[in-house]
């Protein structure tokens, strides 16, 4: 055979075999080898067809896990050999470097760990790095290996996050040049993600799709915005027009799914959009009242893009008072669609410490936050603004704070919109609800919202558990699919209740990711605390006592009738959070009722006529001010007290032998301590103490007495009028027990008079005892009072040591570590110290004080706060001297070293990033 | 530069993980061809990539296709595996079994499966070249071309190998349906 004639058959062998053409048109080609041609191209024809065997997806399917498994094992192996040669340098890196030293060290690291851990170390790669390729490379190897089209859907919506988070970094870092292709592949990835969507078929994977873009809409948005808000000011109009095209991006996605997504409801006109806020967190400060001005929501789709307002009405609220209560701040029927951001103008913040008023700085002005918001035809959408007061608050120099507003979109859900009972025909309601003329948007049935919540299940019972501090029902209908332990990691979905507490529907265990192991409990051993103050909310499962969340168990014990507005004194274990996990509960009886609040206001009036020199002259006999009015028969006496105090109690303090309650609606004026002469203002209570409604301090300390100066019985303001018989009993007072504490740690100044020490608030006044110089990071020991808001008076402070240089003279205590000491006190008059403070050598425990442990774990980071993360339930603290290796952003997974302090919080000492998770 | 390298790694790595999900098929195929036995070859084509996971860095970028290389792989893998069972190269037919007549097999059906038994038989006494040239070409579906980036040889080698492959499986055929 001529060569000519191998190459026309091969030819032909190609068009009939691998394009489908027919023998015949092949041999039409050639004519003049048509005859030569045909029988060896129709015999290879049939050879090819004896060859055409189609493996089944089930063995390609293997084929995938086979690979899959061994690239894991490869990138294992990888990292093996890089911690191999990377360990040989752990022993000089152990010993504190110098600077230089630390610097030399990264170099060499960088050099010699250059090859094996390029691999890894590409997970946190960004665009224009020399790895990021190798990281976008491996993003495709994955969608290679993903099988189904929901997951490759899914993983491109994980990929998309991924762009947000390095847009966000790069934006941070103000370089804009890089960001323009990584924002191309974001949208890629949310067209791709989208597409896919729009093919799927299955309602269950559909639905759990339109939840992935959610949720990754959300957390993206919000890094972006996060980003924006930290860019330098320079690209930050570049970053804002970046976030405002990612915003649209992803609005368009969220749309797109929801399309296809099953229905959740059906119903026609406006929607309204609904925004609410509330604050769980309000530590050592009275007040934080916030201005806000004008609401807006951005449309993100539709042909009618751009801001609608919500709300122009300015509205000012204490953020502190929103504690477990929502406080609408404004609602308007907006055109359905998606909105991306919601933001409004903060006027004004004004924060009150010890009852003076301080202006806070407000950065920005305005806030806004990224969170797509599906409003649909005739649904209310509910947008719960969870402020976090503890994070928005700084304190920039004597009394000057900054309020950087840290709010988080809880959740939202469009949700019917309720009819008029009265209005029962339908059209009616679906024509005022289209139109929405003439008629107020009515409230929803009851606050419900959906909260999704990750993580570590802390607490279990049989009807609840609790995670990430929050307590969560458990019912006969929550889906549960395997059974719960505690330290598991778990996805719960959970609805709101109209009294805030939150009922699981579906409960979520993630599959081979336990949550810390049982040796390293996430807090404290069993830090049992008592608190004593007034009751601001109850829910089933939590309460608000004294500005302190108290979380309910089945096995909490509950004794008294609790009402809002009555005392609880609470017996639990200190979560880290700041939370308390209540053993015991002890109700007392109410607060005065609002006649009495009426009384009060009353009062203040008066006080603040006393105060302009209109009240009539007030000795320490304490007569009545002249324009008290007439008091109603029944109703408690009004008296006036002047004296040291003998003993200061978190709610029982005694003043010339009298019982006097104080309360958080006390005004109290100064900072009372024993001994100091104060003059209060309250109420004779039927079983003999005072309802102290203002407390003032009028006088400095006296040196110390053995015995109470001559008591002036108190004067009460007109005839005292006998306890009506109508009035209920109150039951049999329990007497507030003293808590003294004792805390070591290192200080770190807040402000003048605030330290915070071990994670607690210290507040030092002029009667403090301070020994050694008292300077940020010095190590202290504390003796102290626990006061109803949690902070401890400091009776004492002594400085152990310095810059790990021990204080002269001072004993240094190896751990921090409080040591909460409740005296028993069961007559109020034997109590006449306050809170009997121990002394250091009078408590065994602290010479047995063990050694602070170290601690090493790996977990996802949750949240990163400035030095304070939060990872896997724990909360770790980054100093200066924590040595960083990678690139860290949240839901990184992290190796920890550290120490374990005595509040449960982890002093890190070196941190990994290990990748995603 | 060792950095580089890693980066050239893992982006091999990468391609051989997509070349699996757009050849498995055919590597599949052309093993079957090569080891007469389809539900071995699948698992042996898992190999093939696992293998080439494992030696991404022998793989050079010398201008030749990564698929060429799988290929490569997968010749020896099926060569291993002949040797292994101590046996010489069965060529794959659709059906080991004779046909049997039944009301599901239809008349052409039957005449299918002899003509598969014929042309194992045929290709039994073709030499180890011409079926590697025929498992190629027509199992793993490549061109002249890419079968010689496999085997090493020039194009025009593959297509006078191929040429005389079918003549000699034609002569043989025929041999059998005059004999």
């Amino acid at each position: 055979m001529s060569e000519r004639f191998d190459q026309i058959l091969d030819e032909c062998i190609d068009r009939v075999i691998l394009e489908d053409e027919t023998v015949e048109a092949c041999l039409a080609r050639y004519p003049e080898y048509a005859g030569e041609l045909e029988g060896p191209l129709r015999l290879a024809v049939r050879a090819s067809n004896n060859f055409a065997v189609t493996p089944t997806l089930a063995a390609k399917e293997r084929g995938r896990q086979r690979l899959q498994a061994e690239l894991e094992a490869l990138r294992q192996t990888d990292e093996r050999k890089r911690q191999r040669r990377s360990s040989w340098l752990m022993p000089l890196l152990a010993w504190p470097l110098p600077r230089w030293g630390v610097a030399a060290a990264s170099i060499i690291l960088s050099v010699v760990l250059g090859g094996a851990a390029t691999a890894a170390a590409s997970s946190g790669a960004l665009p224009g790095d020399t790895l990021y390729p190798v990281k976008r490379a491996t993003e495709e190897a994955g969608l290679a290996f993903q099988l189904s089209d929901k997951g490759k859907a899914a993983l491109h919506l994980a990929y998309a996050e991924r762009r947000s988070q390095e847009i966000g970094v790069l934006l941070e870092r103000g370089d804009t040049t890089q960001v323009g292709p990584a924002l191309s592949a974001l949208q890629e990835n949310l067209t791709s993600a989208t597409r896919i969507a729009t093919t799927l078929r299955d309602e269950g994977d559909l639905a759990s799709l339109e939840s992935q873009v959610d949720e990754g809409a959300s957390a993206a948005l919000n890094t972006l915005q996060t980003a924006v808000q930290n860019s330098p000011e320079s690209t930050r109009q570049r970053a804002s027009d970046l976030f405002q095209t990612a915003s649209e991006s992803y609005g368009e996605t969220v749309t797109a799914v929801a399309a296809v997504a099953p229905p959740r409801f059906t119903a026609a006109g406006l929607g309204i959009l609904e925004i609410r806020a509330m604050d769980p967190s309000p530590p050592g400060v009275d007040k934080i009242l916030v201005e806000v001005g004008e609401i807006e929501a951005h449309l993100a789709t539709g042909s009618r893009k751009g801001w609608v307002t919500i709300t122009q009405n300015p509205q000012t609220f204490d953020l502190l008072q929103i504690v477990e209560v929502q406080r609408l701040l404004g609602e308007q029927k907006v055109e359905p669609g998606t909105y991306t951001k919601v933001r409004f103008a903060i006027n004004k913040a004004t924060i009150v410490v010890a009852g003076v008023e301080h202006e806070a700085k407000v950065p920005s002005g305005r806030l806004e936050l990224a969170r797509p918001l599906r409003v649909e035809e005739g649904k209310r959408t509910v947008v719960l603004l969870d402020f976090d007061s503890a994070a928005s608050l700084r304190v920039t120099g004597r009394d000057q704070y900054t309020l950087v507003p840290r709010v988080t979109v809880l959740a939202h859900e469009p949700g019917q919109e309720k009819r008029q009972p009265d209005k029962g025909k339908k059209k009616e309601g679906d024509d005022a609800g289209r139109k929405g003329q003439g008629k107020e948007p009515q409230r929803p049935e009851a606050s419900r919202v959906r909260v999704d919540i990750d993580g570590v299940v802390e607490a279990l019972t049989a009807d609840s558990l609790v995670v990430r501090g929050k307590p969560i029902l458990i019912t006969a209908s929550t889906e549960v699919k395997e059974a719960l332990e505690k330290g598991q990691r778990v996805k719960v979905r959970a609805v709101s209740q109209p009294d805030g507490s939150l009922v699981a529907t579906k409960i979520d265990v993630e599959k081979g990711d336990k949550g810390p192991p049982e040796k390293a409990p996430e807090k404290p051993a069993d830090a049992t605390v008592e608190i004593q103050g007034a009751v601001e909310s109850i829910s089933p499962s939590r309460w608000v006592v004294a500005g302190r969340t108290i979380l309910l168990t089945a096995d909490t014990k509950i004794k008294g009738a609790a009402t809002v507005g009555g005392l609880a004194h609470i017996t639990g274990h200190l979560q880290a959070d700041g939370a308390i996990l209540a053993t015991e509960i002890v109700a007392m009886p109410p607060e005065p009722g609002p006649k009495e609040k009426e009384d009060r206001d009353q009062k203040k009036q008066d006080q603040q006529e006393d105060k302009s020199g209109k009240g009539n002259d007030q000795g320490k006999n304490g007569d009545a001010p002249k324009s008290k009015p007439p008091e109603q028969p029944g109703e408690p006496a009004l008296v006036r007290l002047t004296g040291k105090i003998e003993s200061l109690r978190p709610n029982g303090w005694r003043l010339n032998s009298q019982e006097v309650v104080v309360t958080r609606e006390t005004v109290v004026e100064g900072a009372p301590q024993t001994g100091l002469e104060v003059q209060v203002e309250g109420k004779k209570q039927s079983d003999g103490t005072v309802l102290a409604l203002s407390v003032k301090v009028i006088g400095r300390v006296s040196p110390p007495t053995p015995k109470a100066p001559p008591t002036p019985a108190p004067i009460p303001t007109s005839t005292p009028t006998p306890t009506s018989p109508s009035t209920p009993t109150p039951s049999p007072r329990v007497t507030p027990t003293p808590v003294s504490i004792q805390l070591e740690g290192e200080g770190e100044r807040i402000d003048r008079f605030r330290w915070r020490v071990g994670g607690r608030i210290v507040v030092t006044d002029n009667e403090t005892e301070i020994e050694g110089s008292l300077l940020p990071g010095t190590k202290v020991r504390v003796e102290g009072i626990q006061r109803n808001d949690g902070t401890i008076l400091a009776v004492k402070v002594e400085v152990l040591e310095r810059d790990g240089r021990k204080e002269p003279d001072r004993p240094a205590t190896p751990a921090p570590r409080v040591t909460p000491t409740a005296i028993p006190t069961p007559q109020p008059q034997a109590t006449t110290t306050p809170g009997a403070t121990p002394t250091p050598t009078s408590t065994p425990e602290s010479q047995a004080t063990p050694a602070p442990e170290p601690i090493q774990f790996q977990g996802v980071v949750e949240r990163m706060d400035g030095l304070l993360w939060q990872v896997d339930g724990r909360t770790i603290v980054i100093t200066n001297q924590t040595m960083i290796q990678g690139l860290p952003l949240p839901r990184a997974r992290v190796s920890i070293e550290g120490v374990q302090r005595a509040d449960g919080t982890i002093l890190a000492t070196q941190i990994m990033i290990l990748g995603r998770p | 530069m060792l950095a580089q390298g890693t980066e050239q790694i893992t982006a091999k790595r990468a391609a051989v993980a997509r070349l699996y999900e757009s050849h498995f098929e055919r590597v599949v195929r052309y093993i079957a061809a090569r080891i007469g036995n389809p539900s071995d070859s699948e698992d042996l084509a898992s190999e093939v990539f696992v293998r080439a996971l494992r030696s991404v860095d022998s793989f050079k970028e010398t201008g030749a296709p990564m698929e060429a290389w799988i290929f490569k792989i997968a010749r020896n893998i099926a060569v291993d595996y002949l040797r292994s069972k101590g046996r010489r190269p069965t060529p794959i037919l659709l059906d080991d079994a004779p046909p049997l007549a039944s009301p599901d097999n239809s008349f052409q059906e039957i005449e299918r499966r002899e003509e598969a038994m014929l042309l194992r038989k045929a290709m039994k006494q073709l030499s180890e070249a011409q079926r590697e040239v025929l498992a190629l070409r027509f199992g793993s579906e490549m061109t002249s071309q890419q079968a010689a980036a496999v085997l090493g040889k020039k194009p025009t080698a593959i297509r006078e190998m191929q040429s005389a492959a079918i003549k000699k499986l034609r002569e043989i055929l025929r041999g059998e349906q005059s004999g």
